[in-house]
């Protein structure tokens, strides 16, 4: 375990040095944030209070809490460091290597993720104050709370990634896949919440990882309930060992299906 | 100066001629990604559906006048990433020296360099806008001026997108400031003007001008106005006039990085 967290470090110290460069990123965060608060602003502009059960305030809340998950788990590494891996053949040279892969991959994801998440994390702060106020009734359980439940949703946002990645193994590029995945987050979990839907789409968003990465701890902070919190919960945690058990699965499938030239 | 331009299209069309053979080498790889985009594109209808269900109307659009903006965008992005896409790429060929490859041909070189690289998903993007357009506006005049209108929107953005990245022969890696906003450009051109308050609609008319790539396309489908148009040309002319300009000043401060390679 001990390499992993040393992996851990060093991507971390890399990341460190392109922090910077984030800077950049939080003015497209920051434009295509307005841009939807406009239109909700728009939408609730004619009188209206409520729609399907949420104030403004939560709705413009809800959406930054969904977009930290989005944005802040943007790291390339689970996605075209992983692709690459498998389409150039280097996987062939990572499959020697004293760790496993897949481990390495996952930490490296992780150690990558902090400085980028923690970031958009304050970011997406202000942004909430200044364009909605404090979240309604928002207390020190609710932040305790969400800790666990937004480290989970990371990991599972760069566990799915990763799961999809694998797929290079036997198709010549995975990333239209990864902008499928993407677009599903943004459209059942981003923009609106589960209410916004007829019942039925609700009920199978739910049982998707959808329901892990964005609506689940958006939902916990802005409307917290122990209930929630334990759906919640169990929902991550069972998701997170279905699909590691997935990626293991198809990575030993694809490791085997390797052809190495030498060379 | 006529032949020159002559010969810089030819150069052009038979770049992309090129690029059009290598992208469709792999089959289905190619139709993979051009399906692909079109179910990522078509993913939000549910968007404006969902918005449609609570709220009747969005100001004064309907379904349908929405879904002319994101055709309008989408066909003029999806052309732009086909037949420019090099531009895209502008950065890293600066960075690496990729670059000398294309100033060692008598031709022009953004010209060259815009050519230089297609990306296969964007034919999903450029059909999608049609697919879009005949299914909540089909006319066949409203078929005609939107193929005539996407080449605007096209030069547009590939031209904004050519100014940041241009950037590049100043800063190193400004090339993210420059995807930032050329992401910031077609999320404004998504949207209906409308939902927008004045000082945000100025930004868009200016620093980061999608309203002439989007807006001023669709309320040309809605309801023609030959000012419109003109302005619409004139915009257009002036921002790949800039464009050439910031890269030929640009191109004074390249230092080569000797790196032995011919184009892909």
């Amino acid at each position: 375990m001990k390499k992993y967290f040393h992996v851990m470090k060093t991507t971390f110290n890399d990341s460190l040095q392109y922090a910077s460069s984030l800077i950049f990123r939080f003015i497209g965060f920051s434009i295509t944030i307005s841009i939807l608060v406009s239109l909700w602003s728009f939408l609730y502009k004619d009188g209206t209070s409520i729609i399907n059960g949420y104030t403004f305030n939560q709705m413009i809340w809800y959406l930054l809490l969904t977009e930290i998950i989005t944005f802040g788990s943007g790291s390339k590494v689970a996605t075209d460091e992983v692709r690459d891996c498998i389409k150039s053949g280097n996987i062939a040279y990572q499959v020697n290597k004293p760790y496993h892969y897949i481990i390495y991959i996952i930490f490296k994801y992780l150690a990558d993720t902090f400085i980028r998440f923690s970031m958009f994390l304050v970011i997406a702060t202000i942004l909430g104050f200044i364009f909605a106020g404090p979240i309604e009734n928002f207390n020190i359980i609710t932040l305790l709370s969400a800790i666990p439940v937004y480290a989970f949703a990371v990991l599972i946002t760069g566990l799915v990634k990763i799961l999809i990645s694998l797929s290079s193994f036997w198709v010549e590029d995975s990333k239209p896949f990864q902008m499928v995945y993407n677009k599903f987050v943004l459209i059942f979990g981003v923009f609106f919440p589960l209410e916004m839907f007829p019942k039925i789409v609700g009920k199978i968003v739910r049982f998707s990882p959808i329901y892990g990465v964005s609506y689940g701890p958006a939902k916990l902070v802005i409307n917290f309930s122990f209930n929630i919190l334990k759906e919640i919960l169990i929902s991550q945690i069972l998701t997170i060992i279905i699909v590691l058990t997935l990626i293991f699965f198809i990575y030993g499938r694809g490791v085997k299906k390797l052809n190495v030239n030498g060379g | 100066m006529l032949t020159e331009v002559k010969n810089n299209l030819r150069i052009m069309f038979i770049s992309i001629k090129y690029n059009l053979m290598k992208a469709m080498e792999n089959n289905v790889a190619f139709l993979t990604s051009v399906i692909m985009m079109i179910f990522n594109n078509a993913s939000f209808i549910i968007q404006w559906l969902t918005i449609f269900a609570f709220k009747e109307t969005v100001g004064t659009y309907s379904l349908n006048d929405v879904m002319l903006f994101w055709a309008i965008s989408s066909g003029g992005f999806g052309l732009a990433h086909i037949l420019f896409n090099g531009i895209i790429k502008m950065p890293e060929y600066i960075e690496t020296g990729k670059l000398d490859a294309y100033l060692t041909v008598p031709k022009n070189p953004l010209c060259y360099l815009a050519t230089s690289s297609l990306e296969p998903s964007a034919f999903g993007d450029l059909i999608y806008g049609y697919i879009a357009l005949i299914i909540f506006n089909f006319s066949l005049k409203n078929i005609l001026l939107y193929t005539i209108l996407i080449i605007f929107g096209a030069l547009i953005y590939i031209s904004f997108a050519s100014i940041f990245n241009s950037l590049t022969f100043f800063f190193y890696r400004s090339s993210v400031l420059a995807d930032a906003l050329r992401d910031v450009f077609l999320n404004g051109s998504l949207y209906p003007d409308i939902i927008f308050n004045r000082a945000v609609k100025i930004i868009f008319f200016t620093l980061i001008p999608s309203a002439f790539a989007s807006w001023i396309p669709v309320h040309l489908i809605m309801d023609f106005n030959l000012i419109n148009l003109i302005i619409l040309i004139a915009f257009t002319i002036s921002i790949v006039t800039l464009a050439f300009m910031v890269f030929n000043r640009g191109l004074k401060n390249y230092s080569s990085s000797n790196l032995m390679q011919g184009r892909s």
